[in-house]
């Protein structure tokens, strides 16, 4: 488990930096033409923003970042951690408890800086600071977006040990949206305004709505200037606003960038639960779906369960989708695959079942008395301390841990109120439900937007990607894909359920996740590619295209991994980078074979990604509308895919835009055709007169 | 009648694509278990997409294989399952008798997705009544279902997935079926031995959409 990792965190961070300066100076992408761009930039982009400490995540305005060194547990900690009984006796897990760590690793350059940005705003080091300072053996951190969780703490100084609870304020609105990563392309937002730790703490007043945009900005310099610690003014109107403005300015696409939360006057807050259980008795569109897939979800996750405990994780999963398709108010859209993404962030949040034996149906934490708060708080702990053998002990060591001060009633009231529900009468089933709410209320509107569409066209069209993926991995393959005829459909569920669909382990699952929440939203397919090529053999013997595609549907990630940490996984040939660290690292962990594996597929997709990243240049977070010019060799075309088109079908088949762009250019080359034509012209007439006039 | 032939048969004289729609939950993906492999799987997940099954059946002296594409039902899907209506020979349209939404839902909407999509104007059409086993739960009666089916001149068959009621009389009927119309057989013979989907001769559109 994590605590087991509690004070190697610095040693460990340096451990990183040396690796990052080791990356900076013999960079294995040196090869990729794309690489030098992308390393120039990104230092130029780190000397900017992170000119001290490479490995920071913390932007220079965040106050807390002069807290680094006194964190000695941040690393350890993770959002998404898994149970005691999947990471063994404690020290597999060590290895696995960060999964930024491992994105982080490796990186160079803008992607470095991007990542760390996004990372940044995923993690919430002010909880991880104060939870390791109030709990040495402190569980996981809630999801990082979950600002809603902060206020269990009040901000503090860093060095402050007990937080007087001096301007701290209950919640009656919801928290600020400002520092939630609201869409894929929110990471370069957070580059310029990054996520503001600090703010987080805040809790808005209903008082001052009505902001100008000139008093937003004002708020927003003022954001970086002054300790927002302290001040608690800060409104969500304010920073809606903000972000409204920031985005027009730049000129995003609001659909993409407008999160859950602008422009809904009424929105109760993620951590209301009363909100919560009025969004998710909303009906919607697709309302049957949702209750037909859970009612045949999770199997593969609660196979230690009871059929009751089973049943109240799926009226806990039902709840959740309902909400979250309420909650964007007609924006999102149900999809069948949506349930897999919901019930892995269900199942890695923490709260057991109501129906779980020991230390059960407490009254909600703003009915305990602070002491016996305290009292119940140590008695997780010891518990947690004495034995990690069954999964509801890791489940309840998961719960964010409570300052034990004596505004614990007050604090931890902010998040739920689950005695309205007869299944949520244990109060922390009802706070890991509102977490993954709020993970799952921000990934349908980021990583998972374009399956969140009234349409899964714009799926469809991604998946178009797939075979030139295939292709960048294994050529062979790629080309048998193309002779069978076979079209992407197989990777459908790759990236609209994140391989939960096909992982039968939560540990799996929930390793996926912590890589797939730090990266492009298309790498789903990419691990998809490098899945394949690690399981070529099996795939080539197919004959046939349902075959194959059977074959593909079905591949076992894990069992794919196996076989390729048996054969070292150099099979792609690009890998030897990393396949030596990832072997290190997974042996140091000491890890099962299989999550060994899971780790070298993760390296090897990585890889692949900085070899073949979907834009021309590495940077993070921005979804492809076609594929890069570069990638459209001769090879890749018409033999295999079915028509490659030529460079003028290319531009005529662009947006109008661009088609304009064209047109111009014509006109203008027309134009100066003409004037050649008649200079030459002229000038020949000149000299045939000269010549005749000397005849 | 039909007699299973082994996967390794490899003389084929007819190869039959057979379609499975209908709403999510119905059954498609048991049926199709149930009639593939003869097992009953209580924990089968939700289909993503599209799903296939190969099964060779010796019919009236003639060896066909079957391809079975299983699709997924939500609504959302369609614009990935419309692709795989062409070339379709049989269509199975599944109901859940428990559910009477779901045979509304064919007559609203799956039929007309059919004739939308369908490229086999002759195509064999059957309507399923999946879970008959569901005993009181049972909400949609034998004589609605057939009523529907009638309607629309297709075949009916009441099954159960879950306790084999049926099953493969259903997909047999609908081979013999379409076994017995010549017009759904002028391209299905001709390249035995390999599975020939037209569709993805000319509608591979997934390849379409990518702007490379």
């Amino acid at each position: 488990m994590t605590r087991l990792k509690h004070g190697k965190g610095n040693r460990k961070q340096n451990f990183h930096q040396d690796q990052f300066k080791e990356h900076e100076k013999a960079s294995p992408i040196s090869a990729d033409p794309n690489g030098g761009a992308a390393r120039r930039d990104g230092e130029g982009a780190k000397a900017d923003v992170m000119p001290k400490r490479p490995m920071e995540l913390a932007p220079a305005n965040a106050p807390l970042s002069e807290d680094i060194p006194n964190r000695p547990s941040r690393r350890s900690q993770t959002w998404m951690s898994y149970p005691a009984t999947l990471s063994g006796a404690g020290g597999p897990a060590a290895a696995y408890s960060d999964g930024f760590e491992s994105l982080l690793d490796g990186l160079t350059g803008a992607e470095l800086h991007t990542a760390k940005q996004i990372v940044q705003a995923l993690r919430s080091p002010e909880v991880s600071a104060s939870a390791a300072r109030q709990l040495p053996s402190s569980p996981p951190l809630p999801p990082p977006q979950q600002q809603g969780y902060i206020p269990v703490e009040p901000p503090v100084e860093p060095q402050t040990a007990v937080q007087p609870a001096t301007g701290f304020t209950r919640p009656d609105r919801p928290l600020s949206p400002s520092c939630t990563c609201g869409s894929p392309l929110s990471a370069r937002q957070s580059l310029s305004r990054p996520c503001n730790p600090s703010s987080s703490g805040l809790l808005p007043k209903p008082s001052a709505d009505v902001e100008t945009s000139e008093v937003a900005e004002a708020a927003e310099a003022d954001s970086h200037v002054t300790d927002r610690d302290r001040d608690q003014s800060r409104d969500r109107g304010k920073d809606r606003d903000l972000s409204d403005s920031r985005n027009s300015q730049r000129g995003w696409n609001s659909d993409r960038d407008r999160g859950s939360w602008a422009g809904d006057p009424r929105v109760g807050g993620e951590w209301d639960w009363q909100q919560y259980m009025h969004w998710s008795n909303q009906p919607h569109r697709d309302s049957a779906v949702v209750e037909v897939d859970v009612a045949r979800s999770l199997w593969a996750f609660t196979r230690d369960h009871s059929e009751e405990q089973r049943e109240a994780r799926r009226r806990q999963l039902k709840r959740l989708l309902n909400a979250v398709v309420a909650a964007h108010e007609g924006d999102v859209f149900y999809y069948q695959g949506l349930h897999d993404v919901a019930s892995v962030l269900l199942m890695s949040m923490p709260g057991a079942p109501p129906q779980l034996p020991s230390l059960e149906n407490p009254p909600p934490p703003s009915l305990i008395p602070p002491e016996e708060q305290q009292q119940r708080e140590q008695q997780i702990m010891s518990c947690h301390m004495d034995s990690e053998t069954t999964a509801a002990t890791a489940c309840r060591t998961t719960v964010p841990s409570r300052p034990a001060d004596t505004d614990t009633a007050n604090l931890t009231s902010l998040i739920a109120v689950p005695d309205l529900d007869p299944d949520a009468v244990n109060a922390d089933a009802a706070r890991g439900e509102l977490l993954a709410f709020g993970l799952l209320r921000r990934l349908v509107t980021t990583h998972l937007r374009d399956a969140t569409r009234p349409s899964l066209e714009p799926v469809v069209q991604l998946l178009g990607l797939v075979p030139y993926l295939v292709r960048a991995a294994d050529p062979v393959l790629a080309r048998r894909m193309g002779e069978l005829g076979l079209q992407p459909f197989f990777a459908l569920s790759w990236f609209l359920t994140w391989w939960a669909h096909e992982l039968d382990q939560l540990a799996h699952a929930a390793r996926l996740y912590d890589f797939f929440i730090a990266s492009h939203p298309l790498m789903p397919l990419y691990l998809g590619a490098v899945a394949m090529r690690s399981q070529r053999a099996a795939l080539l013997a197919c004959e046939e295209m349902p075959e194959l595609h059977s074959a593909l549907t079905n591949l076992k990630l894990v069992m794919v991994a196996a076989s390729g940490s048996s054969r070292g996984g150099g099979d792609g040939g690009n890998g030897s980078g990393y396949e030596g660290r990832g072997r290190g690292r997974g042996t140091s962990g000491g890890g099962g074979r299989g999550r060994v594996a899971l780790e070298i597929l993760l390296r090897q997709t990585e890889q692949l990604w900085r070899a073949k990243p979907p834009h021309g240049r590495p940077a993070l977070w921005r979804v492809p509308a076609e594929a890069p010019v570069d990638w459209a060799d001769g090879t890749l075309g018409t033999a295999e895919y079915g028509g490659f088109r030529s460079g003028l079908g290319r531009i005529l088949s662009l947006g109008a835009r661009s088609r304009a762009a064209l047109l111009s250019t014509a006109l203008l080359a027309g134009v100066y055709v003409a004037a050649a034509m008649a200079i030459g012209y002229a000038t020949f007439s000149r000299s045939t007169a000269l010549e005749s006039g000397q005849m | 009648m039909a007699v299973e032939l082994q996967a390794t048969d490899s003389v084929i004289d007819f190869t039959i694509k057979i379609l499975l729609l209908g709403d999510s939950g119905v059954g498609k993906t048991s049926l199709l278990t149930r009639f593939a492999h003869d097992s009953f799987d209580e924990k089968v997940a939700s289909t993503i997409g599209v799903d296939f099954a190969v099964k060779k059946l010796s019919v009236y002296d003639k060896r066909v294989k079957l391809t079975v594409w299983d699709t997924a039902g939500q609504e959302k899907f369609r614009t990935l399952t419309s692709t795989f209506y062409r070339g379709a020979k049989g269509i199975i349209l599944v109901y859940d008798v428990s559910r009477p939404d779901t045979l509304r839902h064919l007559e609203e909407q799956w039929m007309r997705e059919l004739e939308l999509y369908g490229t086999e104007a002759d195509a064999v059409r059957m309507v399923v009544a999946n879970k008959v086993d569901v005993g009181d739960a049972r909400r949609v009666s034998w004589h609605e279902g057939s009523d529907f089916a009638r309607r629309h001149g297709c075949l009916f068959v009441e099954t159960s997935a879950k306790t084999n009621i049926a099953v493969a009389n259903a997909f047999e009927e609908l081979v013999l079926k379409i076994l017995e119309t010549p017009s759904l057989l002028e391209d299905a013979g001709a390249h035995s031995g390999t599975v020939r989907l037209d569709s993805l001769q000319s509608g591979y559109g997934v390849y379409d959409y990518c702007y490379c």
